[in-house]
């Protein structure tokens, strides 16, 4: 604690000193212990150490009064009011346990920790490799039946008909 | 049951457990009426808040995280911030009309010495600033420790210390000036 002058103690200081250590000067720390009692000598060292005698006073008296003794004397009615709180009032389960499976996804994958997690990790393996191998089946069937169902030029251009092409003419028939 | 520490309470609180929940308000029930009643100066609002943050144990018990903190430390900042936030919405709740304001000060022909110990307790706690006086009501009153009240806070443990010293010093201060006003009007 920064002093205003050494072996000199101001009422800042003393007022300080007597919130952190108490009214005993004597028990301060060593280094201002004298300077303090010689602080509390003077009028307003005696003024703090009556007020703070005071404010003591005041809360040894009011924590012997309690504020127990000044009710109405309803202490075991207000307790049993206090355990009979779950008669009138439910519990609210965890929100996921009330919402619905769309609300549960989203709960789930929102909690990115468990993405790294050994199971998380032997799912999205497996599903890797289903899709994978989805995809080289449906390939393959693909490429297998390319000879048999192939489909001429014609069949594809739905005009086909509608326009006159230079076979559709000949001179001879005319 | 009377056994079971707090957590393990809380968690069976949290199973629906009524005899668990029936313990932790024998318990400590009194202690938060005590509590809230330092803080609000009124047994009937003080009973209602503990009863509130009581009935939010019961209901979402399950937000209690043991891992976190102490079953204590939790209520009590439960029930500080539910009797700070009354406070606040009291001092800003507008007059009715024709609304004449009472006189704070002790009635006159009350002389029995506890009420006189507890209105001069309200007007020096009364003018400190909010965190003081949570400070002080934690300190002196609740019983706790400076780390316990510190946790409940928010604060560690020097901040805390800070203020409970400057609470202090700014009730000594209230003291002496009332004893100065005092005997300047005997003078």
């Amino acid at each position: 604690m920064k002093m205003a002058k050494k072996n000199q103690m101001t009422s800042e200081d003393f007022e300080m000193c007597l919130s952190l250590y108490g009214s005993d000067c004597s028990a301060w720390p060593a280094e201002i212990s004298e300077s303090a009692t010689k602080f509390a000598a003077s009028a307003a060292g005696r003024d703090a150490l009556l007020a703070e005698a005071a404010l003591d006073k005041m809360f040894s008296a009011a924590l012997a009064i309690g504020p127990e003794t000044t009710s109405d004397g309803n202490c075991d009615m207000f307790l049993e009011r206090l355990a009979d709180i779950p008669l009138s009032a439910a519990q609210v389960l965890p929100e996921i346990a009330e919402s619905g499976v769309f609300d549960r996804l989203v709960a789930f994958f929102s909690d990115t920790s468990r993405w790294l997690s050994p199971a998380a990790l032997a799912s999205q393996t497996a599903v890797f490799a289903a899709v994978l191998s989805l995809g080289v089946a449906v390939g393959a069937t693909t490429t297998a039946g390319a000879g048999t169902n192939l489909i001429t030029d014609n069949e594809m251009d739905i005009s086909y008909s509608l326009f006159i092409v230079s076979d559709d003419l000949s001179l001879e028939d005319e | 049951m009377d056994s079971f520490d707090d957590e393990m309470l809380v968690v069976r609180v949290t199973q629906a457990n009524r005899a668990a929940f029936g313990v932790l308000t024998a318990r400590h029930g009194a202690r938060y009426r005590a509590l809230a009643f330092r803080f609000v100066n009124d047994m009937a609002l003080a009973e209602d808040l503990v009863q509130e943050a009581f009935v939010k144990l019961w209901t979402h018990a399950s937000l209690f995280d043991a891992t976190k903190s102490k079953f204590t430390t939790w209520f009590h900042r439960i029930v500080v911030n539910r009797c700070l936030d009354e406070k606040r919405k009291r001092r800003i709740l507008p007059l009715p009309e024709g609304f004449d304001v009472v006189d704070a000060a002790p009635a006159a022909d009350d002389t029995l010495e506890v009420n006189a110990v507890q209105s001069r307790l309200k007007a020096v706690l009364g003018d400190l600033p909010e965190r003081q006086r949570t400070a002080v009501v934690l300190n002196y009153f609740d019983g706790m420790s400076n780390q316990e009240a510190a946790d409940v806070m928010g604060l560690n443990i020097k901040a805390y210390e800070s203020l409970l010293v400057r609470a202090r010093t700014n009730m000594r201060k209230k003291m002496m000036t009332e004893r100065a006003d005092l005997m300047s009007a005997f003078a």
